[in-house]
């Protein structure tokens, strides 16, 4: 296989602008820089160029020519990734799926519709709202993540603590293999039998191939909805109010918690107001059948009060359910109001330790001396502790660093996980053995070597010391340090 | 020379597995109607009865840890006193096939047979969230986690579901349990009782679904609407686009691949995990 030699670059380019045209290549220096990174923004690497095919077979002419000169390419949606799963690690072209965001065909009968991997996740809902269907995984990035991320990621989103993450919601996607062949994968009708290679690619971070296309299921909209937020004097009450609905057997479609960093927050940014001794909120939504979602408020209301609630507000119509929702679903961006940067970190936990789990992030905040809000999907122990800090200054990005890698650790040690809905991208790669072992680590190369034995496609991601990418690492490192 | 092993570990298993040239893998034997193969090929009979009993549950996080030789029904009272289950119809209402032809908790994730909860809650492939494996050399590998929602790293858990014990042999699950008074029964509509070892699972978009009943009148079948799947009894009938079918009693016709992709990603697959043959040889059919 040639390699890619920098010095060429300029013949490269030309070469690549006659296979693709020249209105799909953008190669200047702003274009670089804009593609140096996701939302993790702690490692970055500029790409030689960034291509923006239409269609399958564009995306086939770009893998094909990135095979034939030796150029690694890593794919890329909209750029919302919070691992690095986008980092175009060796350099070389960053593929944008920008331009492939047509819903090709929708089928309400059997419930599905097929789109392009860029097509926008909110827009999938939008486009057969008519029908009462909507796409169940819900990312707080919805409005711009696109399907082929969510895929990449298998994004999940407070809903999916009832209706389950991506990979539940794909049922058959076409992609570029790392040797350039047109692949499909997956039934229109689920549990095809075989090998399922399917949960392999949703959630296999861009590393198993380039995703073009995919039928995904729709899911009917429930028919009533009810929705509470509920306010406690210590953080304890709250989580402990989680452990108690869980066990109960109650299954709400959302449960969301938020601290006071939060309401600190949202109470800046929007005007909202909370009780002036709250120190955590809980965010509960039943959906279904009339009966059931009054039988399920019922339980939910009864253990919020039974674990001393301050206040419980129950919406009562749409737009009060939106306001309630405020909180969750802009809490993070509201944060900008606390410090300059913020960064969010993904671990799970069973879900009785949130107790605490809790109590030690505000033992980590404390020690590295930078705040730490946490806002999060709390039935099913998915954490989102957010750091707020001054990335200005090395000592905090270096404590920032430091105590995301104790929180993580802490998931590991009770029995959790490093990654709810994030991925591991680059971020995360060091703690993969700790997580897993030398063998978990084996079979997961093997799970990998079944799709992808090329160095091109997507390196430096999900599995740590891969070839030619720890020397890398130091540079990428070396953009924020 | 068939030799008989029955580790009660999964220590002993490793060793079992190092030492052997090719293994069968032997549950309690009740989906063996569902194999490809026409006779067990293997060097080792490798019982799993010994691997058994629940290792951890965790209640209120609604996890548990079980040995895979352990029985589902051992399983499903041991949950039951807790007001868990794993969320699978009982066989009194549905039969034996419907209710994913219960044996060995290592059966159930490894054959991943289709259930009448299906279309509601899910399958074996959505509630395993993570397992012990050993692997042709013995190593023994984790996959997954307690976490119940989990994306760190390539999904080997949901691989492993469904693949027969091709890739690797199950030493230990770990499983989301659901909770019992949530359970709900089963909307299927019945007619007789299709027998086992030669019946059909069929599996159809939607659209297709009232078209595969109408076919399948004066035959003994079941019928999930929610799920568009039919138990029947015999051959399948006429196939429509998109669908599948398993079979029993049908040798190497009770799993079709036909997708010539596919079915080169499987020999890879199959290449790269067991690069001997080892496990299960001729049980997936086309590996």
């Amino acid at each position: 296989m040639p390699t890619f030699d920098p010095s060429s670059e300029r013949a490269l380019l030309d070469d690549l602008r006659a296979v693709l045209g020249s209105n799909k290549v953008l190669a200047g220096p702003s274009a670089r820089k804009a593609y140096d990174c996701d939302a993790y923004t702690v490692d970055k690497s500029e790409p030689l160029a960034v291509v923006l095919p239409e269609s399958t077979t564009d995306v086939q002419t770009i893998v094909r020519w990135c095979l034939a000169h030796g150029v690694p390419y890593t794919p890329r949606g909209a750029g919302t990734g919070l691992s690095g799963g986008t980092l175009p690690a060796l350099g070389g072209l960053v593929v944008s799926t920008k331009k492939m965001t047509r819903i090709l065909e929708v089928d309400l009968d059997n419930r599905c519709l097929l789109a392009q991997s860029g097509a926008v996740n909110k827009r999938l809902s939008e486009a057969v709202a008519h029908a009462g269907l909507h796409f169940a995984p819900d990312p707080s990035s919805q409005t711009v993540s696109t399907l082929g991320g969510n895929i990449a990621e298998n994004s999940g989103g407070p809903h999916t603590l009832k209706y389950g993450v991506t990979v539940q919601h794909v049922l058959k996607v076409t992609m570029v293999d790392p040797l350039g062949e047109i692949v499909t994968i997956g039934s229109r009708t689920e549990n095809l039998p075989g090998y399922d290679f399917l949960s392999l690619i949703v959630g296999g971070e861009g590393t198993l191939g380039i995703v073009t296309e995919a039928w995904v299921k729709l899911t009917p909209n429930p028919v009533k909805v009810e929705t509470v937020l509920a306010s406690f004097p210590r953080v304890r009450d709250a989580t402990q109010t989680v452990a108690d609905i869980i066990a109960e057997g109650t299954i709400p479609a959302a449960l969301e918690m938020m601290d006071r960093g939060i309401m600190k927050a949202v109470s800046l940014a929007f005007g909202l107001k909370y009780p002036p001794d709250a120190e955590a909120l809980l965010l509960i939504e039943c959906d279904g059948a009339p009966e059931t979602v009054a039988a399920e408020m019922d339980t939910v209301t009864r253990l919020c009060r039974a674990n001393g609630s301050l206040e419980l507000n129950v919406a009562q119509n749409e737009a009060e359910r939106l306001k309630l929702w405020t909180a969750r679903k802009k809490g993070i961006g509201a944060m900008g109001r606390l410090a300059p940067s913020i960064v969010t970190q993904d671990g799970v936990i069973p879900r009785s330790k949130l107790p605490e789990m809790l109590d030690f992030i505000a033992e980590v905040a404390r020690d590295a001396g930078v705040g730490i809000a946490n806002i999060f999907h709390a039935g099913d122990g998915n954490l989102h502790p957010c750091f707020y800090f001054d990335d200005r200054d090395p000592d905090q990005v270096r404590a920032v660093v430091a105590g995301g890698d104790r929180i993580l650790q802490k998931c590991l040690d009770l029995g959790g996980s490093l990654s709810g809905e994030h991925g591991i991208g680059v971020e995360k790669l060091d703690l993969m053995e700790t997580m897993f072992g030398k063998e978990g680590l084996v079979i997961q190369a093997d799970a990998k070597r079944v799709f992808n034995e090329s160095p091109l496609c997507n390196p430096c991601k999900v599995l740590p010391n891969q070839k030619s990418c720890v020397e890398h690492r130091r540079r990428w490192r070396g953009a924020a340090w | 020379m068939v030799t008989v092993v029955r580790p009660t570990t999964v220590e002993e298993l490793a060793e079992v597995v190092r030492a052997a040239e090719s293994v069968d893998i032997v549950g309690s034997g009740t989906k063996a109607a569902f194999d490809v193969r026409p006779y067990c090929s293997g060097r080792v009979h490798l019982e799993t009865s010994g691997l058994k009993g629940v290792v951890e549950h965790d209640v209120s996080d609604q996890v548990v840890v079980v040995r895979a030789g352990t029985s589902l029904a051992d399983l499903q009272s041991a949950l039951a006193e807790h007001g868990q289950c794993l969320p699978l119809p009982r066989r009194e209402d549905v039969g034996v096939l419907a209710a994913g032809v219960p044996g060995t908790v290592g059966g159930l994730v490894a054959m991943g047979l289709p259930h009448a909860l299906q279309g509601v809650l899910g399958g074996p492939r959505d509630w395993t969230i993570g397992m012990t494996v050993v692997r042709p050399d013995g190593q023994v590998a984790r996959l997954g986690s307690k976490a119940v929602k989990n994306v760190a790293g390539y999904d080997v858990t949901r691989l492993m579901v469904g693949a027969r014990g091709t890739l690797a042999v199950i030493g230990v699950v770990i499983f989301r349990t659901y909770p019992l008074k949530a359970l709900p029964k089963p909307v299927v509509q019945r007619s007789g009782e299709p027998n086992p070892v030669c019946a059909t699972i069929h599996r159809t978009l939607r659209t297709d679904f009232a078209a595969l009943a109408e076919r399948l009148a004066g035959r003994a079948h079941l019928a999930d609407p929610a799920s568009s799947t039919a138990w029947y009894e015999g051959d399948p009938v006429a196939r429509f686009a998109e669908d599948w079918v398993l079979q029993s009693g049908a040798g190497a016709a009770n799993l079709e691949v036909a997708d010539p992709m596919v079915v080169g990603l499987m020999r890879r697959a199959k290449r790269i995990f067991d690069p001997a043959n080892k496990f299960n040889p001729g049980a997936m059919g086309v590996v």
